[in-house]
Formats: C-alpha cells, structure tokens, sequence
C-alpha cells in the first residue's frame, strides 16, 4: 500500500513538471512572437519616447519566462 | 513690469498657439493635437500629423479590474492549497514556482492587453485618414484614405460613463475601398468631427 502512494505520488509530482515546462515553453514561444510583433508595429507607429519601454518590458517577460522554463527543468 | 491681469483672449491664444506648437504623446495618451514625436510608416516628408487617437484609456478598465482580481487569488491559495497539499503532498518548491507561474502569466495578460490597446491608433494628417489596427499580437491591419475621398463625418456617443468622459465612436465614411473608418471609443469625438470635416472641403479637389 505504501509502495502504491509513494509510486502515485511521484506519478503526481512528474505529471506536474511536464505541465510547468509545456506551458512555460509555449509562454516563452509565444513572447518571442510578441516581442517580433512590437518590433514590427513600432515600424510601422514609430513613437520615439515609448517604443523602448515596450520592448524592455517584452524581453524582462521572456527572460522570466525561459528562466522560470529552466528552473523547472533542473529544480523541479 | 511683470502683468497683473491678463485677458482671457491672450489665454486663447497662446493655447491655440501651444496646439500650434505641438503636444507629446505619452504613453497613456490617447488624444493629441499636432503631435512632434510620433511618425509613421510611408508617412511623406510633406505630410503633418495633425491628431493622433488611441481609444479613450477607460475601455481598458474591464481588463485592469480583472487583472486586479486575478492579482489576489494567491492571496486565497493557501486556503486551497492546504487541501490540495494534504491530498498531493507537494513540496514547498513546487508551490513557489506554482505561485511564480501564476504571476509571470497575469503580467503576460495584462501586458498583451495594454500592447492591443497600445498599437490601436488612428492618425489625421493633412493628406489622408491612418488606421492602424492591431489585435492579441497576431491580428494586424492598417488602412488608409485619402481626405479627398472623405465624403461624410459622424459620431455616436451613447451611455453614460461615454457622456460622462466625452468618448464616443467616430464614423468616416469614404468613397474608396474601404466604405467606412471607425475611430471607436476615441476621446473628444465632436473635435475629431470638426476637425476631419474642415478638412474634406480643403482637399475636395486633390
């Protein structure tokens, strides 16, 4: 019996990592997208005193994102 | 001698003077006379931006509210996570990064959000109509017209809190290809009005 909830519990907390690296994975693909994409819009609206802001913000949001990805892989 | 008293008409005119100038556009600015810092794309050397509209800042508080609420659902977590704990018996990590995850995702939201409302701008120059749609980062579409083509202004500002901040949608029908420009939602919609109206008689002949 308990065999059985030590082996559901590891079942459990793998299931759990797998979950956190897929979606960190497609969160950090999909702010990638969006960082292209503010790229392309301040082409097209160049605003010279916010397009920096935008794109800082983008990338901090992305590097959270891979380390929280790589946090996952190695810790959890 | 410095002026004491200084007649309202003097006021008029240096505000008339200062939307002469130029005003900036900040990044919550959603209304701008004769804006100096902004440009755009294929925008000729001869060609002034005259008004630059975003939708009025208060069609984002349906998102900020909810961003809000959403903010403090970790707060009730251990409420929850103390059955769930008993149940899974996860360890102390798996609960941080959980918790971690949760924001990185709220501020993912928040900020597509403020990049849709960001990027939605329309621009009036001295020779055409620009508008720059853009929608959850992977919708994108810009329009324009030409003032020549501009055949009738209107407006439409019903409710009351569209009453009570003076927004309301801007209708610009055209004779090209595409029938109709709607500035939705845009501040001061009897300026815009007035403003693209003084304009179609200018450049009816372009």
């Amino acid at each position: 019996m308990e065999a059985f909830e030590v082996l559901t519990s590891n079942l459990i907390l793998l299931s759990i990592k797998i979950f956190f690296i897929a979606v960190l994975s497609l969160l950090s693909v999909f702010l990638v997208v969006l960082l292209k994409q503010i790229i392309s819009m301040n082409e097209i609206v160049h605003d010279t005193n916010d397009s920096i802001i935008l794109r800082t913000v983008s990338i901090i949001l992305l590097v959270i994102s891979v380390s929280l990805l790589l946090t996952s892989l190695v810790i959890l | 001698m410095p002026d004491i008293f200084v007649g309202h008409s003097e006021k008029k005119e240096e505000a008339i003077e200062q939307d002469k100038i130029g005003g900036n556009v900040y990044i919550f600015s959603a209304f701008t006379l004769n804006p100096s810092d902004i440009s755009f794309k294929n925008q000729e050397k001869d060609e002034k931006i005259l008004l630059f509209v975003r939708k009025h800042f208060l069609t984002n508080l349906k998102w900020v509210l909810t961003a809000v609420l959403l903010s403090l659902v970790p707060i009730f977590f251990p409420l929850i996570l103390s059955d769930l704990n008993s149940f899974f018996n996860l360890p102390g990590k798996y609960i941080l990064f959980l918790v971690f995850s949760y924001y990185l995702l709220l501020a993912t939201y928040v900020f597509i959000n403020f990049v849709s409302w960001f990027f939605n701008v329309s621009f009036i120059t001295n020779l055409r109509l620009v508008d720059v749609d853009f929608s959850g980062s992977i919708y994108k579409n810009v329009a324009s017209t030409k003032l020549s083509l501009v055949q009738d202004v209107s407006y439409d500002q019903t409710g009351v809190l569209r009453t009570f901040f003076n927004y309301g949608d801007v209708i610009i029908q055209t004779a090209g290809e595409q029938k109709h420009f709607d500035l939705v939602a845009s501040p001061k919609p009897s300026e815009i009005v007035h403003l693209v109206s003084g304009m179609i008689g200018k450049h009816g002949s372009v």
